[in-house]
């Protein structure tokens, strides 16, 4: 584990010697309004390319949030990339989530002073659970009954569809589109042509997509990377919704294909609703949620742009490890997951 | 004509040895970059197991014809040449639209059986 210190901070804090777990112990002091605040711990959590979490442990006296508190910070990774969205951004996200009742972990304090730790940076609660993919799908003892979890799912996302624009904190979104299906094709036609390697198979699937389309109906809050292996469970069911960095205005019936499609199914086929249970558990409580009935055909249609998109996403990442952005095993290893999800939108589209 | 065992075989005896006495040896936290590893060794492996033959059949499918040059560069061109077509609606015409769903299904299939022929199996 990398020293706390060692985050190459450029902050007036971080850089005067100043340990990185005590200059956050003071910001959180201070915007909690407590007296003081000690550090039990501070846990490096997880290195991507463009977010670091810490795991923040304090001890806190006075104020409101007196007594052992448990907390994440997120902030940039050091040689981060232009990301999907800012730290500023994903904590509106995760604030209008909260305060919407959808089950995220509650976002606190949001810093955009540079001179605290070099980066952004914000504060949210620590929430128990594991999200691993792989390992959900596998133990049934995680995450409680699985009917349960995936009519629990389907109730989630129903509030987080219930988020419609505009909404003051969500206008770095922009304006919400009229017609997304067709406007998510031309999407990633674009990407398409900025990659080196033609992809037939693709072009195809996007023919057909486009062909296809469903009529535009309502524009809403869609996570969009709302998926198994996205949210965490405990023994008893969900604890957290996470990682809200390409969430934007959409069809919401594109999350829901992007939930049910084969390719996040972690291998379990038969359990359509996210490789964790039945696809009927899922839209059972989605549509009592959403007081409205999800149309199956449509969702077709999203799931077959749910294997177009992801292929998109995996040949822009083997193509960062190829042309030597960043050289990683995963991100070319991801190369290889394309012909797979090509085989799929070609089984799903032969019918003209 | 090259030593052996060839890259081929040399590839599944390390795999072997990776995945009989090493991952199991490794701390928890460490195994899933020695699977990453292993499946790596495997889809080379497999790769150059299969050589050129898919990538003539395609370019025949293509009706690319037969000739010198890098094989890899001339598919590539065929390929930019077939997403363009693709792009202007080939698909839409019923008389194209069966070979090019034949041709488009047996290059994903064979690119399948090098990158992960578990995933054809299971799918058929």
């Amino acid at each position: 584990m990398r020293h706390p210190a060692d985050i190459g901070g450029r902050g007036a804090g971080a850089s005067q010697g100043g340990d990185l777990g005590e200059v956050l112990a003071a910001f959180v002091r201070d915007r909690g309004q407590a007296r003081q605040a000690s550090v039990v711990s501070l846990e490096l959590l997880s290195g991507g390319a463009i977010q670091q979490n810490w795991r923040l442990r304090l001890q806190l006296e006075g104020g409101p949030h007196a007594g052992a508190q448990d907390y994440v910070v997120r902030t940039d990774a050091p040689s981060a990339v232009a990301a999907s969205r800012t730290r500023a951004q994903e904590h509106a996200l995760l604030r209008v989530a909260f305060d919407a009742g959808v089950t995220v972990p509650q976002p606190l304090w949001l810093c955009e002073d540079r001179a605290v730790i070099g980066r952004p940076f914000f504060v949210m609660r620590w929430v128990e659970g594991t999200a691993a993919g792989h390992l959900l799908v596998k133990d049934a003892r995680l995450g409680g009954p699985r009917p349960q979890l995936a009519e629990r799912l389907g109730r989630e996302l129903a509030r987080i569809h219930a988020i419609r624009p505009p909404q003051a904190d969500l206008a770095f979104l922009g304006e919400p589109g009229v017609a997304p299906a067709l406007e998510g094709v031309a999407r990633l036609r674009a990407h398409l042509d900025r990659l080196a390697t033609p992809r037939p198979a693709l072009e195809w699937g996007l023919h057909w997509l486009e062909q296809h389309a469903p009529a535009p109906r309502e524009v809403v809050l869609c996570h969009r990377d709302f998926r198994t292996g996205n949210y965490m469970v405990d023994a008893e069911g969900l604890t957290a919704i996470l990682d809200w960095e390409f969430a934007d205005w959409s069809d919401p019936l594109e999350d829901i294909g992007w939930f049910c499609a084969r390719c996040w199914r972690f291998g379990a086929q038969a359990a359509e609703a996210g490789g964790i249970g039945a696809r009927a558990d899922f839209y059972r409580g989605y549509e009592s949620a959403a007081g409205r009935r999800i149309d199956t055909a449509a969702v077709r249609w999203w799931e077959v742009m749910a294997h177009a998109r992801w292929a998109v996403i995996a040949l822009q990442q083997a193509e960062r490890h190829v042309r030597g952005e960043e050289r990683s095993l995963l991100l070319a290893l991801t190369g290889h997951i394309v012909p797979e999800l090509e085989h799929e939108i070609l089984m799903q589209t032969e019918a003209a | 004509m090259s030593i052996q065992p060839t890259g081929a075989d040399l590839l599944d005896a390390a795999r072997a040895l990776l995945r009989d006495e090493l991952i199991a040896a490794l701390p928890p936290e460490r195994r899933h970059a020695a699977l990453m590893i292993a499946n790596a060794m495997a889809i080379a492996e497999r790769e150059l197991r299969r050589g050129d033959g898919a990538l003539r059949d395609a370019l025949a499918r293509l009706g690319s014809p037969p000739g010198e040059g890098d094989l890899r560069a001339r598919l590539v061109a065929a390929n930019r040449a077939l997403c363009a077509q693709l792009r202007a609606g080939a698909a839409a015409d019923s008389s194209r639209r069966p070979a090019l769903h034949a041709h488009l299904l047996a290059t994903v299939r064979d690119e399948l059986a090098v990158s992960n022929p578990k995933a054809l199996a299971d799918r058929g």
